[in-house]
């Protein structure tokens, strides 16, 4: 599963954003902007919001709704909960190990 | 219309009229917002314009002279941007821009401001653009040699040769290998005339032969910018194929691993959707 989200390839970074932000709730763009800079730091510019938007939906991790007004909001579909799921756990491993491993051999010295 | 909504609907005209038919709403409303936060900043501005072109040269749809024409017309806007963002057009500069002779040498440790705001670089035979000096300079002019070989973004010398080009990855080079800089080795073609009697054309210095590298499968401005980069002429055709995705390319004439003279072309053939 987590290789559905390594393909998105430079995206992936956005991608898991925005997953990570969506997880919580349907959320328009610019509030997804918003929660991602609150939560990571991370200010996604428009156009590489909007790119990632629409090889999520491509992929079938997330789908557009009924616009409210002007904003469409997005939600995370039942793929793109697993896939995500998937992809922060082996990014968990590759933390945990990394961690662990600094403090066995940095920390001592 | 405000004056926020207006420049936000300037910018989504970046995007193809397929993408923002069912995009337009949704994204100008976030274009809008965003600007509320800051003001609307170059580098994302430059964001839009980019992710807009890479829509269109993967996914357009058109006549080839409507994308020929639409897609010149946004080099010479980007590279209006990339040029001003850089300063590379010496804009700010109270004398107003320089230009470097061709092929531009500079003697290592040179001070930075004693070298011309645009520099000339080959791009192919027959012309020369200019790239502006912050991409082969180091600022200090501390050493100028690392920067050999970096790929730079080149503006062709007038408009006419920029809309006389065919593909947006031309204007790129890598630095220190144009054939000018090579080593003169007089050469010559072969072939054929109508009549089928062998013909032999001189090629005057400075003349080079180079082995092509494997293009096939490449996205289309960074096959073009590899190849323009060895200093030959690139042709793009586009063509249909079943299993190339839209942008990349399908094949190349010579094949790769040909050793062909520097001043030749190459032709390179970028997948388009049915």
């Amino acid at each position: 599963m987590s290789g559905e989200l390594s393909s998105l390839g430079r995206y992936s970074g956005p991608a898991t954003l925005i997953l990570a932000s969506l997880a919580e709730g349907p959320k328009h763009g610019y509030s997804l902007t918003k929660d991602i800079d609150g939560f990571a730091g991370i200010y996604l510019a428009p156009g590489t919001l909007y790119a990632a938007l629409d090889r999520l939906v491509e992929l079938g991790l997330i789908e557009g709704l009924e616009p409210v007004g002007r904003r469409r909001p997005y939600r995370l579909t039942a793929l793109g909960a697993t896939t995500l799921k998937a992809h922060l756990e082996a990014q968990r491993t590759v933390t945990e190990t990394g961690l662990r491993r600094l403090s066995g051999a940095w920390e001592a010295s | 219309m405000n004056k926020r909504e207006r420049r936000a609907r300037r910018l989504l005209r970046w995007y193809p009229r397929s993408w923002r038919a069912t995009h337009e709403e949704e994204f100008l409303s976030l274009l809008e917002d965003s600007m509320g936060d800051r003001r609307l900043w170059p580098g994302r501005s430059l964001n839009v314009v980019m992710n807009g072109l890479r829509l269109r040269s993967v996914g357009f749809r058109r006549s080839p002279q409507r994308v020929f024409y639409s897609s010149s017309v946004t080099i010479v806007l980007l590279a209006l941007i990339v040029g001003i963002a850089t300063n590379g057009f010496g804009l700010f500069s109270a004398s107003g821009p320089t230009k470097g002779a061709m092929p531009y040498d500079p003697p290592k440790g040179a001070p930075y401001d004693k070298i011309p705001d645009y520099l000339s670089v080959y791009i192919g035979p027959g012309e020369i653009g200019y790239t502006p000096k912050a991409y082969l300079a180091a600022p200090n002019g501390a050493s100028n040699t690392p920067l050999l070989g970096r790929v730079a973004p080149v503006y062709a010398s007038n408009l006419a040769t920029l809309l006389g080009r065919e593909y947006p990855g031309i204007g790129f080079v890598r630095l220190g290998t144009s054939p000018w800089s090579l080593p003169c080795e007089p050469a010559e073609t072969i072939g054929k005339n109508a009549g089928g009697v062998k013909t032999v054309t001189p090629i005057p210095c400075p003349s080079t032969m180079l082995t092509l590298p494997n293009v096939v499968g490449m996205v289309t401005p960074t096959a073009a910018g590899e190849l323009s980069g060895l200093g030959v002429s690139v042709v793009v055709h586009n063509v249909h194929s079943p299993s190339v995705p839209p942008g990349h390319i399908v094949s190349m004439s010579p094949m790769s691993g040909t050793t062909i003279h520097a001043r030749q072309q190459v032709i390179i053939a970028n997948s388009v959707p049915d």
